[in-house]
């Protein structure tokens, strides 16, 4: 639940209408529709900076004792997970047909599972007392997997490129997550 | 040590917005002297205006070989109709105007941004003009 609530205070409530504010001013587009690649890359890296800033800040002050169980960030990274896939699904569900939306569906899991391990990555921070330095790796990791998307979208079959690194930093990150669970009582 | 790493954390948070924003303030590039900006201005209002009104032959009239070539009746029914939804038309709120380069053939364009008003809704229009003041691009949304 902590973890949705997390999603819905740094997605919708606050970044979302920032980048709404932005895409109101005729200068912002203008600088956007002329380095399209640059601005994309940015806003994905302040997706990365606001939805880890906040993980990071409801472990810090909501979530006590700072050392817990490693089923914590499972929980907490899927409730995020899940509330994304609500906001972002629902609408797609209005207009198409379920029997349609399969690469949508498999993308959200990918998402889903990713958010799951930057939590852990996050809270791996707490259980060595190395705080801001596991922050700055979620945030840097986040920002280059949305980045992604605006850098291979110029490419043909951009999605399966997209979708298929999506997998790639998955495992590896699924496996840092198996590997740091020594890191919990 | 905590209010450091917080005070830390806002500061980044701030310092991505601040980037986007100082980036949309000079990102983009200057417009060349082969251009007069209150007439580039001037124009893409000319090109709301004709759009509003239907006005397919004003509007291709300025346009283009390429422009001509992509703006045909189809493509200029289903603009007047998507701009159609808007309803009336109330004015332009703000306009942006930059140079740009093509990196192929280095031919020298200005670009307008420009949010225009409607009854219902705001649509951002995305102009390019060459420097015979020809209109090669349209983008709205």
């Amino acid at each position: 639940m902590l973890g949705a609530v997390c999603f819905i205070v740094s997605q919708p409530l606050l970044r979302l209408p920032i980048l709404q504010y932005l895409q109101s001013s005729t200068d912002f587009m203008l600088a956007y529709t002329l380095n399209p690649m640059l601005f994309g890359i940015l806003i994905a890296l302040s997706a990365g900076v606001f939805e880890e800033s906040f993980r990071f800040l409801f472990k810090q002050f909501l979530l006590k004792p700072h050392k817990c169980a490693f089923s914590q960030p499972i929980i907490f990274g899927l409730g995020h997970g899940v509330a994304e896939a609500i906001m972002v699904l629902l609408p797609a569900l209005s207009i198409v047909p379920v029997s349609q939306l399969g690469l949508a569906f498999f993308e959200r899991v990918m998402a889903i599972i990713l958010h799951i391990n930057l939590t852990i990555l996050v809270w791996n921070g707490f259980q060595r007392n190395r705080r801001f330095i596991y922050l700055l790796i979620a945030i840097g990791i986040h920002g280059f997997v949305n980045s992604l998307i605006p850098i291979l979208s110029q490419f043909q079959n951009s999605i399966l490129f997209i979708e298929g690194a999506l997998v790639v930093i998955n495992i590896l990150m699924t496996g840092y997550s198996y590997y740091s669970r020594k890191y919990y009582a | 040590m905590k209010k450091f790493k917080i005070t830390l954390l806002t500061g980044l948070v701030l310092a991505v917005f601040l980037c986007l924003t100082l980036l949309s303030g000079c990102g983009a590039g200057k417009l060349s002297e082969d251009f007069d900006e209150d007439e580039v201005k001037k124009q893409a209002e000319n090109v709301i205006e004709f759009i509003n009104n239907k006005d397919s032959e004003s509007l291709i009239g300025i346009c283009n070989v390429q422009m001509k070539e992509a703006l045909t009746d189809d493509i200029l029914d289903q603009i007047y109709e998507a701009i159609g939804e808007g309803g009336r038309y109330e004015g332009i709120e703000s306009m942006s105007v930059a140079g740009m380069t093509d990196k192929k053939s280095q031919e020298e364009f200005a670009v307008v941004v420009a949010r225009a008003k409607y009854e219902i809704k705001t649509f951002t229009f995305t102009i390019t003009f060459t420097k015979q003041m020809k209109l090669a691009g349209l983008y709205y949304r």
